[in-house]
Formats: C-alpha cells, sequence, structure tokens
C-alpha cells in the first residue's frame, strides 16, 4: 500500500513518517516480483509435467514386471515338466551302468542352457526395483523443487509495503529456499550405485 | 523337513523372484513387505534364515537386523542383507548390526542358493 497523503514525498505509516520508496525502487520490486512470480509458474509447470511423467515411468515398469516375471516362472515349470522325467530316466540309467542315449544328453544340454537363460532373466528382471528407487529419488527432487516455487509464488504475491518490506520478503524466500534444500541433502545419497545389470558382490562376515 | 526363509522387501517383484527362486530349491518361504512385518511374522514363526532388503518403510533392514539380535532365539539364526546398497560404510554398519552377510542386488538365483546352503548348514 502506497499512501502520499501530505504530497511531500514521505508517507504515514503506524503513526511514523517513513520516506517514501523512489519510483525506481518501485520498478525494480515490481519486475523482480514479476519475475519471481513468472519463474515459479512457468518452472513449477514444467516440474509437474516432469513429476507426472516420472510417475507414468514407474506405472509402466510395475505392469511390464508383472508379467514378465509371471512369463518367465510359468517358463521354467514347463521345462522342469518336460525335463523331470528325462532326468530321471538319465539318473536311472547311469545308476544301472548302462550309457545315456545322445537324445537325452541332447535334452539334458538344452535344459541346463534354458535354466541358465532363466536364471540371467531373473537377475536382469530385478532391473525394475533399481530403477524404482532411481526413480523415486528423481521424484522426490522433482517434489521438493515443485514445493519451494510454490513458496516463492506464494511469497511474491504479497506486494510489500515499502523497500524495507520488498528485503525482508526476498530474505524469506531465500530461507525458504535453504530449507528446503537442506531436507533435499538429506536425502542426496543415491541408494543405487549399480551402472549394469551384473551380478551384485557377496560377501559373508 | 524343509527349512523355512524369511523373505523381507518391500518391492513385490523381488520378493516374487526371491520366493520362486527358493521355493524351486525346496525351502518353505514366508514373506514380509518391510521390516515392521518381518519382525511379526520372524516372531511368530521361527525360520532358518532372513533374507531382508535394506531401504523399506516404517522400519529398515538394519533396524530389523538389531531387534531379531535382540531376541533370544534369533541370537544365532543367519541374517543375509540383500540390498542396491554397496558402501563400505553401510556394510560395516551391516556387520555391528549382526547380518550374517551382505548381497549387493541384483542376485544370481545359483548363487543366492549357494550362499543360503552355506550359511543355513
Amino acid at each position: 500500500m502506497r499512501n502520499d497523503i501530505n504530497g511531500s514525498g514521505t508517507s504515514d505509516v503506524g503513526g511514523s513518517t517513513q520516506a517514501k520508496p523512489s519510483e525506481d525502487c518501485l520498478a525494480v520490486q515490481d519486475e523482480t516480483q514479476a519475475v519471481l512470480t513468472c519463474l515459479a509458474e512457468e518452472f513449477g509447470k514444467q516440474l509437474h509435467y516432469a513429476h507426472r511423467e516420472l510417475n507414468q515411468t514407474q506405472e509402466l515398469l510395475n505392469d511390464a514386471i508383472n508379467t514378465l516375471i509371471a512369463c518367465v516362472t510359468s517358463i521354467h515349470r514347463s521345462v522342469d515338466a518336460i525335463t523331470g522325467g528325462v532326468r530321471r530316466t538319465a539318473a536311472e540309467s547311469q545308476a544301472s551302468g548302462k550309457p545315456t542315449s545322445p537324445a537325452v544328453k541332447t535334452v539334458l544340454n538344452i535344459s541346463d542352457q534354458l535354466e541358465a537363460n532363466i536364471n540371467t532373466a531373473i537377475r536382469t528382471l530385478q532391473f525394475q526395483d533399481i530403477t524404482t528407487q532411481l526413480i523415486d529419488h528423481a521424484i522426490h527432487r522433482v517434489s521438493a523443487m515443485n514445493d519451494t516455487l510454490a513458496d516463492i509464488k506464494s511469497l511474491s504475491a504479497k506486494a510489500p509495503v515499502d523497500s524495507n518490506g520488498f528485503i525482508d520478503q526476498l530474505c524469506r524466500q531465500k530461507e525458504s529456499i535453504l530449507h528446503k534444500v537442506a531436507n533435499l541433502d538429506e536425502h542426496k545419497t543415491n541408494p543405487v550405485s549399480q551402472g549394469h545389470m551384473g551380478t551384485g558382490e557377496i560377501e559373508l562376515f | 523337513m524343509a527349512k523355512t526363509i524369511l523373505a523381507v522387501d518391500d518391492s513385490v517383484s523381488i520378493r516374487k523372484m526371491v520366493n520362486f527362486t527358493l521355493k524351486s530349491a525346496g525351502y518353505e518361504v514366508i514373506e514380509a513387505t518391510d521390516g515392521q512385518e518381518g519382525l511379526e511374522k520372524a516372531k511368530s514363526s521361527m525360520v532358518n534364515l532372513v533374507l531382508t532388503d535394506q531401504n523399506m518403510p516404517r522400519m529398515d533392514g538394519l533396524t530389523l537386523i538389531k531387534s531379531l539380535r535382540g531376541l533370544p532365539q534369533y541370537a544365532t539364526v543367519p541374517i543375509l542383507m540383500l540390498t542396491t546398497e554397496s558402501s563400505d560404510a553401510m556394510k560395516a554398519q551391516g556387520r555391528a548390526a549382526g547380518a550374517t552377510g551382505w548381497m549387493v542386488k541384483p542376485f544370481d538365483p545359483q548363487k543366492l542358493l549357494e550362499v543360503i546352503k552355506k550359511v543355513i548348514a
């Protein structure tokens, strides 16, 4: 609220006389508020879209993984069912000293290869768990940035009465940003260090 | 009699794959979705081994391990961590908490079974 009741370049605010901000100062204030509001709105929109796309990626991953796991485990059971009898026959032949027929050996080789491939598939399918953690981490950051921009926009909406009020407003915006960044820093450590889907290390204590 | 393993992970897909791997090898499997549920199930059913993730809601893996080691019946039961975390600092925390071993995801089914066979014996 800017008023110049006595036309002297000063205004009475709360019973005390304060110097009226110059026109240049008011222009800087207005433009700064406009920039901050524009920044908050436009970047907030982009972050909102990014958040939505990350969520969409999560949903697609969840959908795909359930189907893939069901297929792999079903294939494994089918292979087991087919080769189970062959393995028993081969074992009985060996136990009785009879040679294993070439056809049986071929089936057993194929079964071993399938088993190895299924193991690889099960290891690789864990990509969903690992990427989900990365995406969650990214969503957390995007949400925090979005909240910060919303704070900036909200603080910028209130027009300060004078320069001191404007500086105070900027300080509060800065504090809000620093507070959000501090919260984000607590979750800065990426829980995922993997850059490939090779078997993770094992250590027995 | 089949040995029973408690598998604790908030990821449905990991629990499915662990369950599949262990059951294929003849183990009984009890699942839990986080450390809190894992602790409750461990108290209500004695298991031969616990396999747990680290980063979970309500109660994380390290807290679960410490809680289990505080129970007399779980003082010597093997507890393996299965997690994406691989830093030396985290492993040290795991060892201090009472973990038997630390496995970094992704796990290979064959190797998982070998480790379990080794520690559960």
